[in-house]
């Protein structure tokens, strides 16, 4: 099931994964046993996920991070925050992501 | 994912063609099922005891013969093989006309005595009677129970399995007078036909049903449960239906749902059993019940089997699992290597003891303990899994095969079989191997360490963790006996 994201939220790297960088590649790997096993299976973060990652820090909230790259690669805010806003929803349905505080 | 991709393998091998005839579950039917399932679970939790690591649900207590089962001091003599009754989930060959003799894990006993001498010998706490129909030796099963009470006392508590069929005032009498403690009906056998228990509350001590979760019967079950406890029915047993030779083309006709786990059991009869106990908590029924799911007989009965017999033959240089299974470690390497190992241990004045070297010098079986002196970076370690079995004469081809004298006339056999083996190649998968199951260190700790330290030069290393991972995960199959109800799939 698909969680609501909030763009006023802020959201952080859950504790229960290890992040690793393989030759050009970031790869965060879940721990945690759940009834589903492809939770535990790594993901592979592109360019632009780790750009996203990188940011999500767990003190700023998606409509800073959003400004944020808006700003840097000069590219539309509702296409930057339709990527991260489908890019969170997926890390939190792995559980690699959490939220530490919404509004 | 590697255990269920083997239990998956290991159904299908064990089944062979009928696999194509069984009903099994796509995955999303089992995502499905494994949320119906908790939801189950929630709505009975908090209300239900939760016993033997979570993997015996149900309200109220125990009967003491349940604890002796789960508490591995349990045994059961099967008395004869004969029925009076047809069920369709018997397990037994129903085509069998001709009756054998007692039997209890693989041993004839027919001779009382002997039946004691084994019962005190292995500390015993419990001993049942099941069959077939027992009551068809009634005579034979009071001469038993009679030298148990006899020569154990009350030490030992003792119940017996039956249809009913063959009741009466009379058996009931002699068989309390011999010292049974209680008597265990399968109600199923004879449409849920409640006079035999009648008959037998206030004289036996303790009277209880024992059952499949029949799915097809949960209404008339439901209907019972009320009545049960009214006639004073100490406790309902629900046993999940699984599938053998011998009854899986009836389970098939009856469109059940087979499950990839040890046994074969049915899914619908795990739901059934818990919609029971659901039933019963809600509706304040008052009655103990005890669901014994096929998942808690794999590891418990079984873990107290291998527990009973691996002491007379684990070696000092071996170790054994929670699960009762012996462990042992192994270097594998050019005989001038071996030697070079062992000259370690022999500077640091390690017991000799704790390890061995196979004929041929390519084998160094080596005590957990001794594994701090090997260098990971330059040696492979092998585990290797056995378990213990018992025959009534020696296997000449097992060197290790050890002889234990029951009585003057009567002496058991217990040798080893191999069930499994791995090779660790990388010096931190070993690492991990041992805080997982030498120190028994947290898991997601051990395996957070795992991820973080994994020499990662390219993708292809990636593959390699994550395949080292898995092993080490599959290991807990020999390692661990397993926390609640299994995953369903």
């Amino acid at each position: 099931m698909k969680t609501k994201i909030k763009l006023g939220a802020v959201y952080a790297p859950s504790r229960d994964v290890v992040v690793r960088k393989v030759e050009r590649d970031v790869i965060i790997i879940p721990f945690v046993s759940g009834v589903d096993d492809s939770e535990n299976e790594p993901y592979f973060l592109n360019t632009t996920g780790q750009v996203i990652w990188q940011r999500l820090d767990g003190f700023r909230s998606l409509k800073e991070i959003v400004a944020d790259l808006a700003a840097e690669f000069k590219a539309p805010v509702k296409i930057i925050e339709k990527d991260i806003i489908e890019f969170v929803e997926k890390l939190l349905m792995r559980k690699i992501l959490i939220e530490v505080s919404g509004t | 994912m590697i255990k269920k991709k083997i239990d998956i393998q290991d159904t299908r091998e064990l089944i062979g063609w009928a696999y194509y005839e069984m009903k099994w579950l796509t995955e999303s039917q089992a995502k499905e099922a494994n949320q119906k399932r908790n939801e189950l679970l929630q709505s009975i939790s908090g209300r239900v005891n939760s016993n033997f690591l979570g993997n015996k649900i149900g309200p109220g207590e125990l009967s003491p013969g349940c604890m002796t089962c789960g508490q591995g001091t349990w045994s059961c003599i099967f008395i004869n093989c004969l029925c009076t009754a047809n069920c369709f989930y018997c397990p037994q060959d129903r085509k069998n006309k001709k009756d054998q003799p007692p039997v209890e894990s693989g041993l004839i006993f027919d001779n009382p005595d002997d039946y004691v001498d084994y019962l005190e010998k292995f500390k015993f706490k419990g001993a049942s009677f099941s069959g077939g129909e027992p009551l068809l030796k009634y005579k034979k099963i009071l001469t038993y129970i009679r030298k148990i009470r006899e020569r154990l006392g009350n030490s030992i508590y003792i119940w017996l399995y039956t249809n009913g069929d063959l009741i009466d005032k009379d058996k009931l009498d002699a068989l309390k007078e011999a010292g049974l403690n209680e008597i265990r009906f399968d109600i199923s056998a004879r449409k849920y036909d409640l006079k035999a228990i009648k008959m037998s509350v206030g004289v036996i001590d303790k009277v209880t049903v024992e059952i499949p979760a029949i799915p097809e019967d949960y209404e008339i079950l439901k209907k019972c449960l009320s009545r049960m406890k009214t006639i004073g029915v100490a406790h309902l047993n629900l046993h999940q239906l699984f599938a053998n030779q011998y009854c899986y083309k009836q389970l098939i006709d009856r469109r059940h749902t087979f499950l990839h786990q040890p046994n074969i059991p049915v899914l619908e009869s795990e739901m059934t059993a818990l919609r029971i106990i659901k039933y019963a908590v809600d509706n304040k029924i008052g009655l103990p019940i005890n669901y014994c799911c096929s998942i808690y007989k794999h590891r418990f009965q079984q873990k107290a089997y291998r527990e009973r017999f691996q002491t007379f033959i684990k070696e000092r240089y071996e170790g054994s699992t929670e699960s009762g299974f012996i462990r042992r470690l192994a270097i594998q390497d050019k005989p001038v290597n071996i030697k070079k190992l062992v000259k370690i241990f022999q500077e640091n004045k390690c017991n000799d003891k704790l390890w061995f070297i196979n004929k041929n010098c390519l084998e160094l079986f080596v005590h957990h303990a001794l594994l701090k002196y090997i260098d990971f970076n330059k040696h492979d370690l092998m585990v290797i899994y056995f378990a213990p079995q018992l025959s009534m004469s020696r296997d000449e081809d097992d060197e290790k095969c050890r002889e234990i004298v029951l009585n003057v006339n009567r002496n058991i056999f217990v040798g080893r079989k191999l069930v499994f083996e791995a090779k660790i190649k990388n010096a931190s998968t070993i690492k991990s191997f041992q805080k997982l199951f030498i120190r028994k260190m947290n898991n997601g700790d051990v395996f957070k360490k795992f991820y973080r330290d994994y020499d990662l030069k390219t993708k292809a290393d990636i593959d390699r963790m994550m395949i080292e991972k898995d092993r080490l995960d599959y290991l807990k199959t020999w390692e661990f006996i397993g926390n609640g109800l299994y995953e369903i799939y």
